[in-house]
């Protein structure tokens, strides 16, 4: 198969290292009072020296589009990253999110000052529970792992007052995220991992022998981890219901849903959307996200303060809500990125929001449909917007699931997740959204087809063609060198 | 595939969980929603659109325009965290360089790529001197607003530790009282620098010497602060924390930007968030990946040393680009410019009727507490009512401060909006009165 790609490689000095005395690249404005700095700090509190790049602009420029050019983006081409939702990030979203009254918004302003931004965030409330079949919403926490620390916040709140006070142990299927054990902790609780079915699905009974009077909360995605859809799910909820527990929906995978069927539906309690997956924001290479969270009625009173009301036609932020669990961030949420989500919802609308559903669906589907031959993926049951294929069968010839992902790479294609879900051996989780033009899927399975028939001595090669080849991993935890002063000194 | 329609794809779904349709508008237009969207936004009001002095940690500095540039490559922007290091160099490099400007900036040496924001930050370092000593009480200032405070409550419920507030004296922690505080389940003590009021604490040189060694100190810093104050490294912080946003962050009505997080090498196993380091590849070129992740959920699940796995690491770029930008001369001249304006300006105001500023004595840099001997709440609204936000009212967040609000200024203020400031305060002060 031929492919030509090759990312770029600059050997681009650190920012430090460039540049020399003197220069600079911003102008402050006049100001003609300035003071002795013996004057305007207290004795001893005066910094010395300090050391910071002096750079022009023109140089900046190119060192930060030299980097760009060492990166992939959704932006270059397929990110069909399982569980990370990668899809497309419109445009017309930043071109919302850079309106410079937003950009310059105070968040201690009036809210009379403010209106059109609280509407904003009011009306993707709204649309929130709606999408989720919820009563009651908010928009604070800055990211799943928030979300989910936030709700389980919540299910603490609700147990203890209640007076249900036994109630400090959360269980969580072996199939979980990371992050759900760990913010489950942060908000006090111990956790209780359960063993998956053999056909990826909750093991009912393994989930009946956990519950108990010391269960405060079930937390699962749905579709699972496996991009399964839950057929038990009913029986899930009346399980957990029955034994006093709370139902959390971590909503990371709520891109196979949208329009189709509501976590609200199947009888969740508590849920967190994650709008840089489901609703378009882009993911920065880390951040920021945004991970609202919605309840069900009972619930709502302890969502946190401040919540965005609306009283006739103004909208108000209410603190005035005793009930509250307090609050998880600062101020009132990543704003930025919940503009952008809001212009994401409106122009989808109900009908397109269902649409890139059923595209997300169909596309996995189709992925599946083309490898599953050659990459077998261990569960019989439909896949929704992501599958887990295994690559397993690599190891017979030395390979790994992490060779087939630097082998994609190579061909400047991203790889899947791999190694997650733990459950599977040599995962490879496929999620490519709703995004990818058939081209771009075919051009994926392709590659994943073709790799399978290579040599382990090409697998330890790859990858050539990108900006470095494999990065010596153990090698950086082990002498750590975390800033540019850390670099050992040249001989 | 052998289907007949998309509804095939959705056999699995229980009849009775499908919905048909989502009660939501229909579907817009790119004109029609920018069009509404400004609608909106027009119908608001920014630092553009009135004159204000508002701070309180989110400053409205100038940004200058090169940032922007920066983080709307879209190869950055568009790309997930960096799990594959060999095509994600460039967000690599871009963070490792933000970890090493903010490392010299507040003089620590293990800096992660971002904490939420601030208030998520201090919780955070609640928890980690909590894992480095196993001590159950944390020392808070008085002088921390409650949007803080209560962030910091719900952070540290699962490790049951318990907060205890260090009273103030003369708009600074009282160190008596500090020291009357100490003992042997004291986990460490937080200070900020400069503190709620904005002004520079001067016993924050001491308060190392002051804690057993075993105690952990986290100091909160205005980083902006740091081109003439001394950093927190150099007077003995174990934890650095801190919010970025006026670092070359967008105010945005307060989020997205960057919570700081600093701590030493000595205590960099225990610190929360992803970490940049350097490595080679298998040519021995320099190259770059997270490293440490066995601290993270992803790899302990329950025993990490946090939850947190999405973070802010484009608004860190941001700040990196920020501090490039400005340099060494242009960062330094910018704090001595802010710190000169904010003498400048409360020096005039002192001097009207009825104005004590700064309201205690001290050093202090863009922000300033000031008195007033009229009600501030009403003072407030009447100078909002002539088109000015002329600062924050304080007293609702200590009980024991009556009528003091505090203003902030920026290089964005010319000398007009000065005057400006000073005629509306007078006349909104005799309505008042
Ligand atoms: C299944 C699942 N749950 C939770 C999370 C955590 O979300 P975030 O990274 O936004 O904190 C993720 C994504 O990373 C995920 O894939």
């Amino acid at each position: 198969m031929k492919h030509t790609y090759q990312q770029a490689r600059y050997d681009e000095p650190l920012l430090i290292e460039k540049g020399r005395p003197g220069r600079i690249g911003a102008s402050l404005p006049p100001w003609d009072d300035n003071r002795d700095l013996s004057a305007l700090l207290p004795a001893g509190m005066v910094r010395e020296d300090l050391k910071l790049p002096e750079i022009s602009e023109p140089e900046m420029i190119r060192h930060y589009v030299r980097l760009s050019q060492m990166n992939y983006g959704t932006d270059s081409g397929i990110y069909p990253l399982g569980s990370c939702t990668m899809k497309y990030n419109p445009k017309v979203n930043d071109r919302i999110a850079s309106h410079p009254t937003l950009q310059r918004m105070h968040p201690l302003q009036p809210e009379d000052t403010v209106q059109g931004v609280l509407a904003m965030m009011y009306e993707l409330q709204e649309a929130l529970c709606e999408i989720g079949g919820m009563a009651g919403c908010t928009l604070q926490p800055a990211a799943g792992a928030a979300g989910e620390f936030t709700g389980l916040l919540i299910a603490r709140k609700y147990h203890e007052t209640r007076g249900d006070l036994k109630r400090d142990e959360v269980i969580v299927p072996d199939s979980a995220h990371g992050t759900n054990p760990a913010s489950a902790v942060m908000a006090g609780f111990k956790i209780i991992e359960i063993k998956s079915a053999p056909d990826g699905s909750v093991d009912l009974n393994a989930l009946k022998g956990a519950l108990s009077e010391r269960t405060a909360a079930f937390m699962i995605t749905n579709p699972s981890t496996l991009g399964i859809f839950e057929k038990n799910i009913c029986e899930v909820q009346q399980a957990c219901h029955d034994a006093g527990a709370l139902l959390y929906y971590d909503g990371a995978n709520l891109n196979a849903l949208m329009g189709k069927a509501r976590p609200g539906d199947m009888g969740f309690d508590i849920m967190h959307y994650n709008l840089h997956k489901t609703f378009s924001t882009p993911h920065g290479g880390g951040g920021p996200g945004s991970g609202p969270v919605a309840v069900s009625c009972d619930l709502v009173k302890y969502l946190p303060v401040p919540m965005v009301v609306k009283e006739g036609k103004t909208f108000r932020l209410d603190y005035d809500r005793p009930d509250s669990i307090g609050k998880v961030k600062g101020l009132y949420g990543n704003i930025g990125v919940l503009v952008r989500a809001w212009a994401f919802v409106k122009v989808l609308g109900g009908t397109g929001l269902k649409r890139a559903s059923e595209l997300a669906v169909l596309n996995a589907s189709y992925i599946r449909s083309r490898i599953e031959s050659v990459y077998p993926v261990p569960f019989t049951a439909p896949t929704k917007h992501e599958f887990v294929a295994s690559a397993d069968f690599l190891k017979e010839k030395g390979g790994s699931a992490k060779d087939v992902a630097k082998m994609l790479a190579e061909r400047g294609l991203h790889p899947p997740t791999n190694y997650f879900p733990m459950i599977v051996s040599e995962a490879l989780m496929i999620e490519p959204t709703e995004s990818e033009t058939m081209e771009e899927l075919d051009l994926f399975s392709d590659a994943l087809l073709d790799i399978a028939k290579r040599s382990a001595e090409e697998y330890k090669l790859a990858p050539r063609t990108t900006t470095v080849s494999r990065v010596d991993e153990i090698g950086a935890a082990k002498n750590l060198i975390l800033n540019w002063n850390q670099f050992p000194k040249e001989q | 595939m052998g289907l007949r329609s998309i509804d095939d794809l959705f056999q699995d779904i229980p009849e009775h969980l499908r919905v048909k349709e989502l009660d939501l508008p229909p579907p817009m237009s790119e004109v029609e929603v920018i069009r509404e969207a400004d609608s909106l936004m027009n119908a608001s009001k920014g630092g553009g659109d009135m004159l204000m002095f508002l701070g309180g940690g989110f400053y409205d500095h100038f940004i200058p325009t090169i940032v922007d540039n920066v983080v709307s490559r879209s190869e950055l922007y568009t790309s997930y965290t960096p799990y594959q290091p060999e095509m994600s160099q460039g967000i690599l490099q871009a963070l490792f360089e933000y970890q090493s400007l903010m490392a010299d900036l507040v003089q620590m040496e293990a800096v992660n790529t971002s904490m939420y924001d601030l208030p998520t930050a201090i919780g955070e370092a609640i928890l980690m001197s909590n894992r480095i000593n196993h001590r159950n009480v944390f020392l808070i200032p008085e002088l921390m607003t409650k949007d803080k405070e209560c962030v910091i409550r719900n952070y540290i419920l699962g490790a049951k530790m318990e907060l205890r507030k260090v009273p103030f004296k003369n708009g600074a922690m009282d160190l008596d009282a500090l020291k009357g505080m100490l003992g042997p389940e004291i986990s460490g003590v937080y200070l900020e620098n400069p503190n709620m009021l904005g002004l520079f604490d001067p016993g924050a040189t001491e308060i190392r010497s002051i804690l057993d060694p075993k105690m952990v100190y986290v100091v909160g810093v205005n980083p902006t602060t740091l081109g003439i104050a001394k950093p927190p490294g150099a007077y003995g912080a174990d934890i650095v924390v801190g919010e970025a946003q006026p670092l070359g962050i967008h105010l945005s009505y307060g989020g997205p930007s960057t919570g700081i997080f600093a701590t030493t090498m000595q205590h960099v196993r225990k610190m929360p968030g992803r970490i940049i380091g350097a490595s080679k590849d298998e040519l021995g070129r320099r190259a770059f990946c997270m490293t440490l992740s066995t601290r993270e959920q992803h790899i302990r699940r329950d025993r990490a040393t946090s939850n947190i796995c999405t973070n802010e690491a484009l608004t860190s770029i941001m700040a990196a680009a920020y501090l490039a930008s400005l340099g060494k001369n242009g960062f330094r001249s910018l704090g001595i410019q802010l710190a000169s304006r904010g003498r400048h300006l409360a020096e005039r105001m002192d001097k009207l009727d009825g104005f004590t500023a700064p309201a205690f004595k001290g050093h202090f840099f863009n922000e300033f507490p000031v008195k007033v001997d009229v009600d501030v709440c009403s003072l407030l609204t009447e100078c909002e009512k002539r088109g000015v936000l002329a600062g924050i009212n304080v007293s609702e967040e200590v009980s024991s401060m009556k009528n003091i609000f505090t203003v902030a200024t920026t290089e964005m203020h010319t000398s007009k909006d000065y005057d400006k400031l000073i005629e509306v305060l007078k006349a909104a002060r005799e309505v008042v009165q």
